[in-house]
């Protein structure tokens, strides 16, 4: 159709006319409730973990997500009825939805703080503090009885205090890697590392164990230690994770713990904290 | 090479330093609502009733806008534009809720005009003919591709700038208005019946 059969001005006006804005009263009572909510959650002192799951509970995938979920969870409890193997198979069905989840929300954080605690680490109790943003940079601070050191991790890049300590020096990750110091802290230098490792390295054999309320527990092996992972059962993100000897297992009262990491996730960290630098 | 083991060196600071330091620069929950969110409440629900037009709908749109801008809050502030690309977000949770309406629609072949309540007498007429009006661009709207539309709606309704438009969208600016002059030709070709009577009624006046 030609523009100047009709005119802008009679197209701009019909438009306007159909979307004025004429919010009535009772429309924008409910929708203020929603604002309402947000703030209400965020006010509470439990707030910012609360917040974090709200999407998931009051919008996003709400409806189309929860409504698949519900259809495969309908089919695959008809295939598990018919079949003779019901424990088995629901038993893989339930890892792997756990593990599936878990692995999502690690690889959709945006920020990550965690801390390693590694008694074994150079003999004397070495702790780390890992942050880590969405953009790929992270930040290891490591504490030991030989005091403190700082390594910033980038795409392409590690920075590191030279042995004067002011001096920052850079080199391409591909030319030199952490030193086996550092080891401990580095699977853990990126959630999707992290998520990577659970589904291949930890080799998670059992899901499900409740440890309290709004957590669960899943365990696995990797080599001769026992991995336990404490989930947060709203965000389905880590809360902590153990490793433990293998032959100092319950049997034997008290287990050894090789090393614990605790997780904070997706509170704003700021990035003058990645710029290497004293 | 200054050191053979360089990642050994390092910079001395005690834990209580770090943490301290860290404390100060986290920026709370509360505080990012307030920054990003607040100020704009009130134009997030008027954007969305423009476009659904329905108490209901408008409701579950805020919801899935408020959930998506609550997850992406930290790319949010980071962006040039932050307002631009909420409002941005509320329109494509309306649209979202248009074409769902749509389908829903044609598979229930129901008449929209079949749950809304009676209009006054008086006013029958009027408020019948508006909301066929209505009816009609909201269906036009859901058939446009989605950048389109949210560029039209954006342009239309926000009244914003083709620069601020391209940086919700993630576009080029001459992208953005590419999108608009499309949309609005599609637009204007599919509701030229209403311009048209539109203007015999100017004329009839």
């Amino acid at each position: 159709m030609n523009r100047s059969n009709i005119p802008e001005p009679d197209l701009d006006k019909l438009l306007k006319q159909a979307l004025k804005d004429n919010l009535p009263p009772e429309a924008e009572a409910r929708m203020n409730r929603q604002f309402l909510n947000l703030k209400r959650t965020l006010d509470r002192p439990e707030g910012a973990a609360e917040a974090d799951e709200w999407p998931w509970t009051h919008g996003l995938f709400r409806k189309e997500i929860l409504a698949v979920a519900s259809a495969v969870m309908l089919i695959l409890g008809a295939v598990m009825h018919l079949s003779g193997s019901q424990s088995a198979l629901a038993h893989s069905i339930e890892q792997l939805k756990v593990i599936i989840t878990v692995s999502m929300s690690l690889n959709h954080a945006a920020f990550m703080d965690c801390t390693v605690l590694n008694p074994e680490a150079g003999g004397e109790g070495t702790s780390y503090h890992v942050i880590w943003r969405a953009d790929g940079d992270a930040r290891v601070d490591m504490v030991s009885a030989g005091g403190a050191q700082t390594i910033w991790i980038s795409d392409e890049t590690i920075s590191f205090s030279g042995s004067a300590g002011g001096l920052i020096r850079s080199m391409p990750l591909k030319t030199i890697s952490p030193g086996p110091v550092w080891q401990p802290a580095m699977e853990f230098r990126a959630p999707a590392l992290l998520a990577k490792n659970m589904e291949e390295r930890y080799g998670l054999m059992q899901t499900g164990e409740r440890t309290g309320s709004g957590e669960f527990l899943i365990t696995g092996r990797e080599d001769r230690q026992a991995v336990e992972i404490t989930i947060d059962a709203t965000t389905y993100l880590p809360k902590v994770l153990k490793k433990y000897a293998l032959n100092s297992d319950r049997a034997n009262g008290d287990r050894v713990c090789l090393m614990e990491v605790r997780f904070h996730w997706n509170q704003p960290i700021s990035r003058e904290l990645f710029v290497p630098g004293p | 090479m200054e050191s053979a083991t360089p990642l050994n060196a390092g910079l001395m600071e005690s834990e209580e330093d770090l943490k301290s330091r860290r404390g100060s620069l986290v920026t709370d929950d509360r505080t990012i609502y307030d920054e990003l969110i607040a100020p704009l409440e009130a134009k997030m629900m008027h954007s969305i009733w423009q476009v659904v037009r329905n108490a209901d709908m408008a409701e579950d749109c805020l919801q899935d806008a408020l959930a998506v801008v609550w997850k992406k809050r930290f790319q949010i502030r980071l962006h040039p534009n932050p307002k631009a690309l909420i409002l941005k977000i509320c329109l494509n949770a309306a649209y979202d809720s248009l074409r769902r309406l749509g389908r829903m629609r044609r598979q229930t072949d129901l008449s929209p005009l079949d749950n809304a309540p009676a209009p006054p007498d008086h006013d029958a007429d009027r408020d019948l003919e508006e909301r066929e009006i209505a009816e009609q661009v909201q269906q036009a709207i859901r058939r446009l591709p989605r950048k389109r539309a949210l560029a039209v709606m954006m342009w239309l309704i926000h009244e914003e700038s083709f620069e601020a438009i391209a940086l919700a969208l993630d576009c080029s600016e001459i992208t953005a208005r590419i999108h608009i002059s499309r949309g609005r030709a599609q637009l204007r070709k599919w509701l030229s019946h209403l311009c048209r009577s539109s203007r015999q009624e100017v004329r009839n006046e």
